[in-house]
């Protein structure tokens, strides 16, 4: 090393950082972890508190598809095919004796009035005059 | 006594308190280097300290086959390097003044002592930036010349080439 290289070493300034710099880094760094430690807490506190609304709604929207499920159980169960036909078969069988009863009852009815028209001719006035 | 290469596995680990041994290692060096390149004592320990936070945070990233030192000087370069063009500082036209006041008048050979000590401080603050700071890498934080060109980025022959260059111009203005 010449002299020049001796004088520009020696020309080191006297300078020395503030007497904290060590302890207010530290203190920073500490202050940093835990606002770090925080922050990767927040995602998933914000996610949970955005979950519940959502879950209020699913359990809003299966509650009411459970009550129209029940409703429509009490109104039409389902049935097989070949139990479907039977069903009809049994309604028209069904159907064809109520007519066949309904017929039997229009003839009585007619065999009634029938004779209430008779008795009528007999009641009427003509007959009352005469 | 704890070296540097356990103190930063320890801190990988999760123990911060071990990065103590490094900040204070390391922090007269950088705030001189900083206070060079921006010419701000105080801004200078505020830079210094936001790369110790920097490297401790990304502490994980740093490569053991490296010298700790120079990935530190480099976060710190890049922070004061964005800390100029961020304040419009044109690092070539920073103040001339930097640190000379340390005269004492005690004694007639301190006195002596301390004015060519000023003058080589004002010939090397009148140095281009890229000679300045080599100039104060090498000389006040006695870095070789492989840790100059990691800091800065440059090959290390043009290191060579600017610590010649700013020395001839060191020595020709002391003697102008």
């Amino acid at each position: 090393m010449d002299k020049l290289d001796k004088q520009i070493a020696d020309a080191s300034p006297e300078y020395q950082p503030n007497a904290d710099f060590t302890q207010n880094t530290m203190q920073k760094i500490h202050d940093s972890q835990t606002y770090r430690k925080r922050t990767w807490f927040k995602p998933f506190a914000f996610s949970a508190a955005a979950a519940l609304p959502l879950l209020a709604v699913v359990f809003i929207f299966a509650g009411i598809n459970h009550n129209q499920t029940q409703k429509v159980s009490t109104t039409a169960k389902p049935v097989s095919t070949t139990s479907q036909q039977s069903t009809s078969k049994n309604v028209n069988s069904a159907n064809a004796q109520t007519a066949n009863e309904f017929d039997v009852a229009i003839s009585q009815l007619d065999s009634e009035v029938s004779n209430y028209a008779i008795s009528y001719s007999e009641t009427s006035l003509d007959n009352i005059n005469q | 006594m704890q070296t540097e290469k356990a103190a930063i596995q320890e801190v990988k680990e999760g123990n911060s308190d071990a990065y103590r041994l490094i900040v204070d290692r390391y922090q007269r060096g950088l705030c001189i280097y900083l206070a060079n390149m921006l010419n701000d004592e105080m801004q200078a320990e505020d830079i210094a300290q936001e790369a110790f936070m920097r490297a401790y945070s990304k502490i994980n990233t740093y490569n053991p086959n490296y010298a700790f030192s120079t990935w530190l000087y480099r976060i710190a370069r890049n922070l004061a390097l964005r800390d100029i063009s961020k304040n419009n500082k044109n690092i070539a036209e920073l103040d001339e003044n930097f640190e000379t006041k340390e005269i004492s008048d005690s004694a007639h050979e301190e006195i002596l002592r301390d004015e060519q000590k000023a003058s080589v401080q004002k010939a090397i603050s009148r140095l281009k930036p890229e000679y300045r700071e080599v100039i104060i890498l090498y000389y006040w934080n006695n870095y070789s010349y492989e840790e100059i060109s990691q800091i800065i980025n440059k090959p290390i022959g043009t290191v060579r080439t600017w610590l010649f260059r700013s020395k001839e111009m060191i020595g020709k203005d002391l003697n102008g």
